[in-house]
């Protein structure tokens, strides 16, 4: 334990305790939301970036990765296209979008559809619509430094059946610097909602960003929530789920990475109502030097509630992927049924992939199961497609396809499904182009 | 036409030879049989006409219409007209049939120099073909093979010949799995195709096929050698006194 108080800290770790002091009279909230600042700060002041001692970040040792950090980015002026900024169109022509860029609001908090509210972010930090204490969830060291630094965000609430998909766009400038975005979201009794968050950046730019989005599904509500992370090919990437269910409650969420130098999310979900459900899935897809954590906490906390854990991934040239995920079922959460997959495929040699499904069942009436397979192409599979005539790119590619786009079936949404199949066909055309 | 000459082949993990010294030629519009015990090399010979990674040929030539296709990667053999119907075909789970067979009919169309077929024409295509094989709707929408009867996968199978319509066609043991009326289903599809510009070599371990699929030869395989052929009759006369006498007069 004397580890972490010995040890000397990096320049990352002497900028962010020095950046946050310069900063911290600047942020927005009234004291109590200021001492949770600093109680987060102090924590980190203790145990510094994560690193590979730590059980958590043994695959993905933020202190070796994050030497330096990019200086904080500044608020976007007016004309923020001169900043390298081309907000994308919506991928669902009805969604509404609202764009954040380097950390900050700038468009889309107005004339939303009907059932849905947004409270601006200092409002929402004073009424606890976004907490930073980090006390009322289970949260990560990645959280603890979004919750320090973070500067703009918003809350939204839903009520009712809201049928158009809102898309929450996390959009970095052409500037290598670090941003911080915290984002809750709140579906109140019965309600609806479809929710897509993007993370773009352009490539060959430094940046930084952390983004914490916390997720409430009141009684009976549903969800369907997409994360794609997009981020250009030099970026670090840091995210965070959390996620509460209640009683009756149905989300579905679905990962598809496919962007970052460096990228690692964390997904907290805990079921704090019965009958309840949660189906989570991911889609990696990896190249060059790549390394990409997704990272999975599920936590049965109640009885009578399922899950489904289904994580593909595939990963070319020197990549690497990591998937790491946990279902805790409670002393109490009798009934408990929760199935996690993990499969991937490695397209090269050289790539790697690390794969730590984990199951810790205190109850004694649960159906719960874990598995994982790593390989290659099968050949067989190929044989079969060639020998019908498909040329070997055009059989892979058909192959790849099918194995990543099971990850996508967990919506009965299809504008949902075919966003992550076409997600899935722009990569696998990147990589067929580039091999 | 088909010719094998002095084929030799290996399993290219371990060098077991298999196949040595194959002879054979099947004739445009003709349909040959291929018989032989357990072991004798009959499915390593469709294997490696159709260009399976898991053999290595040692010797001899595979020519089709006197080109050899064994300088050919499998999906170019496939273009030049061969069609190899799997023994066991491969379950492929995420590829709709419909998917697939659209992907593989238009690589083969392209290879050969002609447009894609549009969506309702390929649908119009497709359907019929499978109404012909009592292949229903729902099949096609199912990925491929996966969960399929084995009656179900030895009809998708002669469906896709139907539709790529191959100069010649390898039938690996396309009855094993099948009960009497697939089996009736299965060679009345063959049969339609039978033509005088394709021909068939059909590979079996069993006589009951070739009374559904009449041959016009019959080769028996032995120990990776063609030790006899003869016509339709030598099937029969294998059928009544099984292979050990025609092995021991071969020897």
């Amino acid at each position: 334990m004397n580890v972490a108080l010995n040890r000397v800290r990096t320049a990352a770790e002497t900028d962010i305790i020095e950046g946050f002091r310069a900063l911290e009279d600047t942020l927005p909230g009234g004291p109590s939301v200021h001492d949770d600042r600093r109680r987060r700060m102090a924590l980190f002041e203790r145990e510094g970036l994560p690193h590979r001692r730590i059980e958590a970040f043994k695959y993905t040792d933020l202190r070796s990765f994050m030497r330096e950090l990019p200086p904080l980015a500044d608020a976007p002026d007016e004309s923020v296209e001169a900043d390298g900024v081309d907000v994308p169109l919506p991928l669902l022509e009805n969604a509404h979008q609202i764009v954040m860029v380097d950390g900050f609001v700038i468009s889309g908090t107005e004339n939303l559809p009907v059932g849905v509210k947004v409270i601006p972010f200092a409002d929402a930090l004073d009424s606890g619509a976004i907490k930073l204490s980090g006390d009322d969830h289970p949260s990560s060291a990645v959280e603890a430094f979004n919750a320090a630094f973070a500067r703009d965000g918003f809350a939204l609430t839903f009520e009712g059946t809201v049928e158009t998909p809102l898309e929450l766009v996390f959009q970095r400038s052409s500037a290598a610097t670090q941003s911080h975005a915290r984002v809750a979201v709140a579906l109140s009794e019965d309600a609806r909602a479809k929710i897509i968050e993007r993370h773009i950046s352009p490539d060959g730019v430094e940046a930084q960003s952390t983004v914490a989005t916390r997720y409430t599904a009141g009684k009976g509500a549903k969800l369907d929530a997409m994360r794609i992370q997009k981020d250009g090919d030099a970026a670090y990437h840091l995210g965070e789920i959390a996620l509460d269910i209640g009683e009756d409650a149905e989300v579905k969420l679905l990962h598809i990475v496919s962007g970052a130098r460096m990228m690692r999310c964390e997904t907290r979900a805990r079921f704090v109502g019965e009958n309840a459900r949660f189906d989570v899935a991911g889609i990696s897809m990896t190249a060059d030097r790549q390394h990409a954590d997704l990272t999975l906490y599920v936590d049965h906390l109640v009885p009578n509630c399922e899950s489904t854990e289904t994580f593909k991934s595939v990963i070319d040239d020197h990549a690497k992927a990591i998937f790491q995920g946990k279902i805790v079922v409670a002393p109490d959460a009798q009934k408990t049924d929760a199935q996690m997959a993990v499969d991937s495929l490695l397209l090269s040699d050289r790539a790697d992939m690390i794969a730590k499904p984990e199951l810790e069942i205190f109850a004694d009436d649960v159906s719960c199961a874990h598995g994982a397979t790593c390989g290659d192409i099968d050949e067989e599979l190929m044989f079969y497609l060639l020998a019908r005539g498909v040329p070997p790119e055009g059989a892979r590619k058909l192959l790849l396809q099918a194995f990543l786009s099971e990850g996508a079936e967990l919506f009965e949404d299809h504008a949902f499904e075919d966003i992550a199949f076409a997600e899935v066909e722009a990569w696998l055309s990147a990589d067929v182009a580039r091999s | 036409m088909l010719e094998i000459k002095n084929l030799h082949a290996r399993i290219a993990e371990d060098g077991t030879e298999i196949l040595r010294g194959v002879n054979l030629t099947v004739p445009d519009g003709q349909v040959h049989a291929i018989m032989g015990p357990n072991g004798s090399g009959k499915s390593t010979l469709s294997y490696v006409i159709s260009g399976k990674e898991d053999y290595e040929v040692t010797d001899g030539e595979v020519l089709l219409d006197g080109e050899n296709i064994l300088e050919m990667d499998p999906h170019e053999r496939a273009h030049a007209g061969l069609f190899l119907a799997f023994q066991y075909p491969i379950e492929v789970p995420g590829v709709a049939t419909m998917t697939f067979l659209r992907t593989a009919l238009n690589a083969n169309r392209k290879a050969r120099g002609l447009d894609e077929l549009s969506t309702p024409d390929f649908m119009r295509v497709v359907k019929e073909k499978a109404a012909e094989l009592n292949i229903s709707p729902e099949m096609l929408k199912r990925p491929l093979n996966v969960g399929f009867s084995g009656g179900e996968k030895k009809r998708n199978e002669i469906m896709q010949m139907a539709l790529l319509e191959p100069k010649m066609a390898v039938m690996d043991e396309t009855d094993s799995g099948l009960d009497i009326d697939a089996l009736k289903v299965v060679s009345d599809g063959v049969n339609a195709l039978r033509g005088p510009d394709r021909s068939f070599l059909v590979i079996t371990h069993y006589q009951r096929l070739l009374d559904h699929i009449v041959p016009d030869v019959v080769h028996v395989l032995s120990a990776g050698k063609i030790i006899k052929t003869g016509d339709k009759t030598l099937a029969l006369e294998l059928e009544a006194k099984g292979y050990a006498d025609i092995i021991a007069n071969a020897a």
